[in-house]
């Protein structure tokens, strides 16, 4: 049976809610949000309707609070505050930047504490069970090309996190909003016309920043895992003709480990999983200029040109 | 007159070092698990860390050993490259100089 999702709350029942803490399932993990402050519950109500609500009694991995503001900086327009459960300021941000700050606050919970994951920062989309890794360098467009395919016949697994839970390799999905940045922006507007965005995020420390909300059916699979079949390192380049070169495994090794979050934290064993990761996939780097591209040679190398 | 290490080039592995290792073909990564660093190793490196399987041994026998195991001829360019190779494993913290008696 499905679980309740945040929307069946009415803004005025979640801003209740919220008070108290409300916990908020994103795939494996539970979030814990607290906040009197209705901005808190308008962020959620706006963004996050469709993710699902954990029992009140649930274990959170992680609590973010909104904390709370007097008359006088709420009027001076002080920035707004987020902090994590220990009450000690995380982040400061102005009221329009709300979402940004939370997701990244989501993040750095995940970050630092989700140790029995091998996690890499990578782009994870799934099709036919199998999973295509896409990790990359902050421009190297894995946030851009993922946001395409996931409209393209592939499912988000997760934008940011490859989470690897165990030695059979099995990843657990994350599909959270996908921050797009700069150019990215009006180019997945003008390609994906249904796609749902939250509100343009001017200044941040990565420009311009606009997040968009996973498809509604890869929300309600967060619970289907996939095994790890490609790794693909994308690298956008307006100049460039499209090109795919096999990666040498030890190379792909190379990477993945670099690319990991915790490969230090995890030692040998990140150095054992991610040596069977390399060991199931194929490694590929792919250089592309436009979407349409990358996509039929993703199609190529995957075999599949389902759209949906 | 007691000589450093350099000028009695005996060498063994790394006796502390616990190395968990990944093949692809020749290129070698070793997880030392005592130091948490993850290396990566060419075959030259590998044929040293087998030539001192068995016990400490001199430049000179590693140099035997490794051309024995590729069917090589002596020169000084290898010679030189052993040593090279040896030192940077000794910074690594795979070989250790042997103290001189």
């Amino acid at each position: 049976m499905p679980m309740p999702t945040l929307k069946r709350l009415a803004l005025n029942e979640l801003h209740a809610r919220c008070a108290d803490g409300l916990n908020l399932r994103l795939g494996p993990f539970v979030m814990r949000l607290v906040g009197r402050d209705r901005r808190l519950a308008q962020c959620l109500y706006d963004y996050y309707p469709d993710y699902p609500l954990a029992p009140d009694d649930s274990f959170a991995d992680g609590e973010i609070r909104l904390l709370g503001q007097s008359l006088v900086a709420r009027v001076l327009r002080r920035p707004l505050c987020l902090g994590l459960e220990d009450g000690v300021p995380f982040t400061e941000c102005a009221p329009g930047a709300l979402l940004a700050h939370l997701e990244w606050a989501i993040n750095w919970c995940v970050a630092s504490r989700a140790h029995h994951y091998l996690m890499l920062h990578a782009a994870v989309i799934e099709r036919n069970g199998h999973a295509l890794l896409l990790p990359g360098q902050p421009g190297a467009g894995k946030s851009t090309l993922c946001a395409w395919l996931i409209h393209r016949g592939w499912r988000l697994l997760s934008d940011e996190f490859t989470l690897i839970r165990d030695c059979e390799l099995t990843i657990d999905p994350l599909p959270r909003l996908i921050p797009l940045k700069n150019e990215s922006i009006a180019l997945i507007r003008e390609q994906v016309p249904a796609a749902t965005f939250g509100p343009s995020i001017p200044g941040t420390r990565k420009g311009t920043v606009s997040h968009l909300s996973p498809p509604l059916d890869h929300l309600r699979r967060m619970a289907q895992t996939a095994r790890p079949r490609w790794v693909v390192f994308p690298q956008y380049d307006a100049d460039a003709s499209a090109e795919f070169s096999a990666l040498h495994p030890a190379e792909c090794f190379s990477q993945l480990t670099q690319n990991a979050f915790n490969y230090t934290v995890l030692g040998r064993e990140a150095f054992e999983r991610a040596g069977a990761l390399t060991d199931a996939v194929d490694a590929w780097r792919l250089r592309y200029r436009n979407l349409q591209q990358a996509e039929a040679l993703l199609n190529a190398l995957t075999g599949g040109s389902q759209t949906c | 007159m007691r000589q450093s290490p350099a000028h009695d080039p005996r060498w063994r592995a790394d006796p502390a070092a616990e190395l968990v290792w990944q093949r692809w073909e020749e290129a070698y990564f070793a997880f030392d698990i005592r130091s948490g660093q993850t290396h990566f190793l060419n075959q030259a490196a590998v044929s040293v860390l087998a030539a001192l399987a068995s016990g400490p041994q001199s430049l000179a026998a590693i140099e035997d050993a490794l051309l024995r195991a590729h069917g090589a001829e002596p020169d000084s360019a290898t010679r030189e490259a052993i040593a090279d190779t040896l030192r940077v494993m000794s910074s690594l913290g795979l070989v250790e100089p042997m103290p001189s008696r």
